[in-house]
């Protein structure tokens, strides 16, 4: 029924020919497998929510002429202002513009009475409103009242942490409210106690939802948000949009700061899309390359084993004509060529399964990939296949026309 | 008889007008594919201070805090910038020929009488051996005095770029520059110094640590100059608690920030020879444990000498991903060789009772395998020049998707263009050698008997 006889004797008696495709699906293997894990790895860390309101956030920064500072009454009265045009959900002052890859991070190792573990956190300074405009939920306690903001860190008294940094101070499950902790995240206990005596202590006041606020993937414990107005040179106002009302406000906004106030610079409105795409460069390169190559190899394979199975169709056609006329049906001789090419392709692909973990074990090695679950595997073998039957199909099927009369003209 | 054989190539590669254009279009993208990946790894890997490779070295020293957590963004272990104290100390002393303390700084650049529009330029801050230890030689004036360097003076030294835009590439010592509306008085015009990967500099990415403006070392406390760049508080002590800011003066708060171990500059020292790094050395030992027993260092002594070859690797400018690019690109390549002699062997033994007729005739062994040779030369050079214009398309593809100022050096060069030609020859010379050999030893009755 399936011919495998005749198949492989023709086969072997074109082994360089043969071999060439069966080397050729292996490659193929290797690369479309490697390169889907790759690609959705990728576009997994490109989709991973952050947990902030990033559609719909921009910044801003305003400069006074001159040398002077910034004073509060100016931020409370920007803000206030800014909160009141239509199609802003909220605004507020904030000291680091969202996932533009530029933030304050600590690293500090704690003890525990025995174990020394490390806090690693950013410090974000914002405005009762901070919260809320960046969207994130509030999980405990209460966020920051105006009563708390002060003009200068030394004179605070709360913070709100963020989750994860609850988690890592305090230990799971203990409730962080009302609990004590310095801007580095460490709680006075332990042994600890003594060397934190001279720090300043906060009371943790609430506990905010884990997001990723200042870098795409989490790189560290959480945040810690702190209630003051950095004195500066410069300040960023960050606003939220209701949707769809972002391109109009950020005309607006930079508008109704000039009306506010004119001996001012204002600069850099930027969404925070734009912000995310650009520290996500390097990934959205891979995922363009990867799906290149994907696309490339593919068609390359396919128009290859195009082309082979025509010449080879055209080499037979004598012996096919032969075939059809001692009582081969048409469809039979369509299945022995797409069954030439299952065969092919299937010996290419037992050695593409080594190729395959080979280039992968190459780049789990040297190059910090992960290690391709076997449902990769898996996938790119079907999808190589496929690849091969569906190119076959078609020169197989101009066997159909060749008709039992070509036996008789020859020689 | 060359000709001749090229005749026949060229009929034969029309007689079979979409197996041929298959095989062309294959090896072109081949080698478009993996001569882009190589094109973009060569521009990363390039070593811009190579002739400077064992006589200058970046400094980096174990000043972290006592209870610092790694955060991955170690280089040796260790931060890759130092304090303003430190690097105060390195310049005062005499411990190495060259000292180089530095970092990036931005300010909107202009003429007094508003002839050119003001732009937001980058400033390399540094003090004056710069020019020295990197070898920039200077086309006007020369560089600032030592003064400069420890007392605030309005000085700058620009490059040709700059001084081209800014006086039409006149000899411009001693006019003046506004930076940020204050005028500077240029004392030297350099050649411009612009490596790529800015291995000088790599805070900001690989691209980004040229400048074409230099300023003195001597103006920090006048302009309480902050690095356009990294800075970071790297002691133990609580930064916020330490000293209470609400009673300082600015002109005080920025005296800790010069201090205290905020880090924020980098060092490059020129070491000539074993006996000076060897002096230099020790000099840094007995520095470091000063600055330990006074309070100023928390760790223990260590230290890191990079050369600029081995700062390149250290900071990691080839990429991962730029690597794992190359090696899928590399495997495409291979992966098209194989399609094209799969293609070619197959068209070629059609022929063979051609051949068989030819050597029927007289033609021997090798002018049959010579004239095959020369038929799929002829289409691994079609597919080569294809390639060359298809990897040139690849690179602009690539343009678009790397950041501006990687976008502005990925271009092919000598080299690389060298490279795509030999590739493509070899590609085609492999794919085409097997199936001539195979066809030239056609046995001469079974050709004929086919017939």
């Amino acid at each position: 029924m399936f011919e495998f006889g005749p198949i492989l004797r023709t086969l072997w008696r074109n082994k360089i020919g043969a071999s060439l495709i069966i080397l050729q699906s292996a490659l193929t293997l290797a690369i479309v497998a490697n390169a889907t894990f790759v690609l959705q790895q990728r576009l997994q860390l490109i989709n991973q929510p952050t947990g902030i309101d990033e559609q719909h956030l921009f910044t801003i920064d305003v400069k006074p002429l001159g040398q002077g500072l910034f004073s509060v009454g100016e931020i409370q009265r920007d803000t206030l202002e800014l909160r009141q045009i239509t199609g802003v959900v909220d605004a507020s002052y904030i000291s680091d513009k969202p996932l533009s890859g530029s933030y304050s991070q600590s690293n500090r190792n704690a003890q525990d009475d025995d174990t020394t573990f490390t806090i690693s956190l950013n410090q974000l300074t914002t405005d009762p409103h901070g919260l809320h405009t960046l969207g994130v939920a509030l999980e405990q306690g209460r966020f920051f009242n105006d009563s708390d903001m002060v003009r200068d860190l030394k004179e605070g008294k709360v913070v709100v942490i963020s989750r994860g940094v609850a988690d890592a101070a305090f230990g799971e499950g203990v409730n962080p409210i009302g609990q004590q902790i310095t801007t580095f995240g460490l709680p006075p206990t332990g042994k600890h106690k003594q060397a934190l005596k001279d720090s300043q202590l906060f009371t943790v006041v609430g506990v905010a939802a884990d997001a990723n606020i200042t870098s795409v993937a989490s790189v560290n414990d959480g945040v810690i948000f702190l209630p003051f107005y950095q004195p500066d040179k410069s300040v960023t106002y960050l606003i939220r949009c209701q949707p769809s009302q972002c391109n109009q406000l950020m005309l607006a906004v930079p508008q109704k700061l000039k009306q506010l106030d004119n001996h001012r610079i204002i600069t850099g409105v930027s969404t925070v899309m734009s912000n995310k795409d650009e520290l996500l460069r390097a990934d959205h390169t891979m995922v363009v390359m990867m799906m290149a190559a994907i696309v490339l190899v593919s068609s390359i394979t396919g128009l290859g084993v195009i082309g082979l199975t025509l010449i080879w169709v055209n080499r037979r056609r004598w012996q096919i004509g032969v075939r059809r006329a001692l009582g081969a049906t048409r469809m039979g001789i369509v299945r022995y060529f797409l069954m030439e090419n299952l065969l092919v392709t299937s010996i290419g692909l037992c050695f593409g399964v080594i190729l395959t973990l080979g280039l992968n074990q190459l780049l789990v090695e040297y190059y910090q990939m992960q290690a391709l679950p076997l449902s990769y595997l898996l996938l790119g073998m079907a999808c190589v296949w496929l690849l091969g039957l569906s190119a076959a199909f078609v020169p197989a099927l101009r066997t159909t026309t060749i008709s039992p009369a070509v036996a008789t003209r020859s020689i | 008889m060359l000709t001749y054989y090229m005749q026949l190539a060229w009929l034969s590669v029309k007689r079979t007008p979409i197996i041929s254009s298959l095989m062309i279009v294959t090896l072109a993208v081949g080698v478009a594919v993996s001569m882009t990946m190589v094109t973009l790894q060569h521009v990363m890997s390039a070593n811009g201070l190579a002739e400077q490779n064992d006589r200058v070295y970046a400094l980096q020293l174990n000043n972290g805090s006592k209870n610092q957590g790694d955060d991955g963004g170690l280089k040796n272990g260790m931060a890759d910038l130092l304090s303003y104290r430190t690097a105060r100390a390195l310049l005062a002393s005499h411990a190495a020929p060259h000292v180089v303390a530095m970092h990036r700084w931005a300010a909107a650049v202009s003429l007094a009488d508003n002839s050119i529009k003001p732009t937001k330029e980058m400033v390399r801050v540094t003090s004056r051996d710069f020019f020295a230890l990197f070898g920039v030689p200077f086309i006007y004036g020369k560089v600032w005095d030592k003064q400069a360097d420890d007392e605030a003076r309005y000085q700058v030294v620009i490059d040709r770029t700059m001084n081209q835009h800014l006086f039409n590439g006149e000899n411009s010592v001693g006019r003046d520059v506004q930076l940020n509306g204050r005028p500077y008085q240029v004392v030297g015009v350099v050649e411009d110094f612009a490596p790529n990967p800015s291995v000088q500099d790599l805070t900001q990415g690989a691209f980004a640590g040229n400048a074409n403006i230099y300023l003195p070392f001597g103006l920090h406390r006048a302009l309480q100059m902050l690095p356009n760049g990294n800075m970071r508080y790297s002691s133990s002590k609580d930064a916020d608690t330490s000293a209470s800011t609400e009673a300082l003066t600015p002109e005080q708060q920025y005296e800790r920030i010069l201090q205290e171990r905020f880090i924020w500059l980098q060092i490059w020292v020129e070491l000539p020879d074993e006996q000076t790094k060897a002096n230099f050395v020790t000099f840094l030992k007995s520095y470091f444990d000063e600055q330990y027993n006074n309070g100023f260092y928390e760790r223990d002594f260590d230290y890191a000498l990079s050369s600029p070859s081995e700062w390149l690797a250290l900071n990691d400018v080839v990429s991962n991903d730029t690597r794992v690019m190359t090696l899928m690109a590399l495997t495409f390549l291979l992966v098209c060789i194989i399609n094209s002699i799969a293609l070619l062997l197959a068209k070629l033994l059609r022929q063979s009772s051609e051949a068989g007729v030819r050597r029927a005739l007289g033609a021997s062994r090798s002018a049959i395998f010579s004239q095959n040779l020369i038929e799929s030369g002829l289409i691994g050079l079609l597919g080569g020049v294809l390639g060359i214009g298809l990897s040139q398309l690849g690179l602009s593809f690539v343009r678009m998707l790397v950041s501006t100022e990687e976008a502005r050096v990925v271009y092919s060069d000598g080299f690389t263009i060298t490279l795509t030609v030999l590739l493509a020859i070899i590609a085609s010379i492999l794919a085409g050698c097997y199936p001539a050999w195979r066809i030239s030893q056609t046995s001469l009755a079974q050709a004929l008997k086919s017939q």
